[in-house]
């Protein structure tokens, strides 16, 4: 059963199967952290490999879940392409590990027999064969491994069984035998096969010819990619299509059926039922609840007005530690460093700004881990079916709930996931939207504004006011995503047929808390990351741009300047005369006259950040900005912020750090407060606050986001589009609500 | 299959939907002959196939065609 195969410097292994068959738990236990994620080459879909540490070392490829080497959207196509070899520079695995859920073998030993069609060696590992035993089924592993001809290893992934001997498998010398096709498909589609697959011949290895033609003959976005490739396999493909339909002949199923009918016979041999699978389960007595017709949304509501009031209160004590940590940073930078302009760059740039984002970093960490719950415990694939009533309202299907609800996270990896959607205009339609979601990234300028001009309070004693603005963001960002939705489909995709939506709902699980942390602390390195890059960068710009040109002072500024100067001196001199040391004095004098020194301070600095570039900028679009209620220096941060949101933190820490009036105050808000325009009134109000924090749910700014986004619609024209009814959105809504809220006397 | 109550078993007969929606119901287990285990009923179907449980839009289980489970 088992042939030598030349054993390779690293040996590659694909791991394959459904979703939800714990094919991701598999891959973390063999691979622990030794993981790289990437994309494949030309495409975003993600590529996970990981090594198999130990002699010989073995890459383990760990491949998009899908339920059929079928493809229908693009990472089931990436599944396929991989274990063909058709992606440039990756050559077909050595070795193909098809992950099975044991209790549900008939659906899962479909994609079992497609792989073993593709001529690889293989081997199945039956996971979740506790849950099997569970609900009644046994199966007879010796047995399932002669009718399969592939070696079968029994697993329970969740309590870490069987990947002893999974890796063994894995690490042998030996492969298993390459896997040979046991089912037989409807005699008229079979006689067309050796035509088709001779026009293969040197193209495609002899192993793969037959299930390409398969493929072929049912799937156009397959057939598509040989129009140019080789015309005549195109053509031939196309004829024998006319000639099955002229023939009646029920070839889109053919296949299914095909193989149906020798994995239902396996099935029946090797399972052995004890109790009768019409019993409902733990899972569906919780459905019963949680997914409701009437209660399902409501509890979905709740559930993430809980999520949003833990993330902003839980944070708190860990960014006030983080807070506190980054302003002694920045006072023993000073301290150590003597006096200057680098000193300066890096305290008031780099430490003020990279360290003012990595504040809302707790936050960030808590809003990843409840979605790494939601996920895991399965209840992320709960709230794509009860949206889907409210979806379908808007022209989407709930299939798009998962792509918004990753947007909560980032935008990027929400574009992404639309990719699973099989429908070419519900994916456009939800990459144009999905930036609306608001994602973490949003998160630090929700919290500094609310933080800081908000009320406190409670409502009822269990939420507070700014945990219900907080959520009061999240909610128009979702309901704006719905209502762009609806225009889009109404006006702009409004051809073609009504959405297609059938998913599977996996069990419940207990959540594993373990790799809840390892994705929740992967996902946030990624975002420190870029902050790092972005922001440091961002930073020392911003810096430059508020420091230069240096403007000369005005006579009259410096004349001010040389009086307090001389006062100070006379005042240290006359203490001295009483008897007092120098460094007394001037210690007394400098308290004496704090308040004025700290005062014009400000009027200086305030006078060089006005004439520099920035300042410069941020005058230049205050006319348009103004009107919404943002003086130059909002207009500033706003202009810095369209490469990535959070940059608006960092900028307003270097505008203000700059400017700082108070160099004992080191909260950022609180500067804000007290900034004043040059008649005393106030720069920031709680109108102007809910203005910026409006302007910021809907407009798109970030650069990554539309990279993405031409990537995933192949041109420049869906990325244009969304930036500018986000941008127009932004300007619109900011604008009736100050101008509104001034009406009404609420400026 | 939307005409059937909540806790029978039917056995699909026939699916009237376009080649890829029944490619891929069948791939879910939705398939001719194939029982299936009615577990809701309302603005979506909720089906039992197996161990497993899918959930169908009302509007494509309506163009999902089956009859009663013989006894």
């Amino acid at each position: 059963m088992a042939e030598t195969v030349p054993l390779q410097i690293v040996r590659r292994v694909a791991l394959v199967g459904n979703p939800n068959v714990g094919k991701t738990t598999v891959f973390n236990l063999l691979t622990g952290m030794r993981q790289k994620v990437g994309n494949y080459p030309g495409v975003t879909v993600e590529r996970k490999v990981g090594r198999l540490a130990g002699e010989p070392p073995v890459d383990i490829i760990d491949l998009p879940g899908t339920y059929s080497l079928s493809p229908k959207s693009a990472d089931e196509r990436i599944a396929y392409d991989v274990l063909m070899g058709h992606l440039e520079g990756e050559t077909s695995p050595d070795l193909v590990v098809c992950v099975v859920d044991a209790s549900n073998l008939e659906r899962n030993l479909y994609l079992v027999s497609q792989v073993m069609d593709t001529g690889l060696p293989c081997l199945v590992a039956l996971n979740m064969t506790d849950a099997a035993e569970e609900a009644g089924l046994h199966v007879d592993v010796a047995k399932l491994e002669q009718e399969l001809g592939v070696p079968v290893l029994p697993l329970v992934a969740s309590r870490n069984e069987g990947i002893g001997k999974l890796k063994y498998r894995m690490r042998q010398e030996s492969l298993p035998e390459p896997a040979r096709p046991r089912w037989d498909i409807m005699p008229v589609v079979e006689e067309g096969l050796p035509f088709l697959t001779d026009h293969l011949d040197g193209i495609l290895p002899e192993h793969g010819r037959r299930i390409e033609v398969l493929q072929c003959l049912t799937n156009d976005a397959m057939l598509d990619h040989w129009a140019r490739r080789l015309p005549a396999f195109h053509a031939a493909i196309l004829a024998e299509r006319e000639r099955l339909e002229g023939l009646r002949a029920p070839y889109q199923q053919a296949e299914i059926m095909g193989r149906y009918n020798w994995i239902s016979p396996v099935v029946a041999r090797v399972v052995q039922r004890s109790k009768a699978d019409t019993e409902l389960t733990v899972s569906d007595r919780i459905d019963a609840v949680l997914t409701h017709r009437f209660a399902g949304p409501v509890l979905f509501a709740l559930l993430l007005l809980l999520i949003f009031q833990a993330v902003f209160t839980w944070a708190t004590p860990a960014m006030d530690w983080i807070e506190a940590g980054v302003v002694s940073l920045g006072d023993v930078v000073r301290g150590a460093a003597p006096s200057g302009m680098l000193t300066d760059l890096l305290v008031d740039g780099v430490i003020a700004g990279v360290g003012n984002v990595a504040v809302f970093l707790p936050q960030i960490l808590l809003l990843f881990f409840f979605l790494g719950l939601m996920e895991d415990t399965g209840y992320m694939a709960r709230s794509a079916f009860i949206m889907d009533r409210i979806m379908s309202k808007v022209g989407l299907s709930g299939g798009s709930v998962v792509p918004l609800l990753s947007s909560f996270a980032c935008a990027i990896p929400g574009i992404m996931a639309a990719r699973t959607l099989a429908n070419p205009r519900d994916r456009l339609i939800t990459i144009m939207v999905a930036p609306l979601m608001s994602c973490s990234a949003r998160l630090p300028v929700y919290t500094l504004f609310i933080a800081a001009f908000l009320p406190t309070g409670t409502i009822l004693g269990i939420l507070t006011w700014q945990g219900v603005a907080m959520f009061s963001m999240y909610l128009l960002g979702t309901v704006m995503a719905f209502v762009a939705a609806f225009v889009l489909r109404r006006f702009v995709f409004n051809k073609g047929d009504s959405s297609f939506f059938a998913m599977e709902l996996p069990p419940y699980r207990m959540p594993r808390f373990r790799q809840i942390l390892w994705r929740m602390v992967d996902r946030s390195k990624a975002f420190v990351v870029r902050a790092g890059k972005i922001i440091f960068g961002m930073s020392i710009i911003l810096w430059v741009a508020a420091t230069f040109p240096r403007a000369e002072l005005t006579p009259e500024l410096a004349q001010e300047a040389r009086i307090l100067e001389v006062r100070k001196a006379e005042r240290v001199e006359g203490l001295k005369a009483t008897g007092m040391s120098t460094e007394e004095a001037a210690l007394l004098i400098d308290e004496q006259f704090a308040e004025e020194d700290t005062a014009l301070d400000a009027r200086i600095a305030s006078f060089r950040i006005e004439r520099s570039v920035i300042g410069w900028m941020g005058h230049a679009l205050e006319p348009v900005m103004r009107p919404l209620g943002f003086d130059w220096k909002i207009s500033a941060g706003i202009i810095s912020a369209f490469a990535a949101r959070e940059v608006i933190i960092s900028a307003l820490a270097t505008l203000y750090s700059v400017g700082d009036a108070d160099e004992d105050s080191p909260l950022l808000r609180e500067q804000l407060k007290a900034d004043t325009y040059e008649d005393g009134s106030p720069v920031y109000t709680p109108l102007v606050a809910v203005s910026l924090l409006v302007f910021f749910v809907l407009a798109l700014q970030c650069m990554s986001t539309l990279a993405i986004a031409r990537r995933e619609t192949n041109s420049w024209k869906w990325p244009a589009v969304m930036w500018l009814y986000m941008t127009g959105l932004a300007y619109l809504f900011s604008l009736v609500i100050y101008q509104g809220g001034q009406a009404l006397g609420w400026g | 299959m939307t005409s059937f109550a909540c806790g029978v078993v039917v056995q699909l007969a026939f699916l009237a939907l376009l080649p890829a929606e029944a490619a891929r119901l069948r791939e879910l287990g939705i398939r001719e002959g194939s029982p299936i285990h009615i577990l809701r009923n309302h603005d979506s179907l909720v089906c039992g196939v197996d161990a497993s449980r899918v959930v169908l839009r009302k509007e494509v289980a309506q163009h999902v065609f089956a009859v009663l489970q013989p006894a």
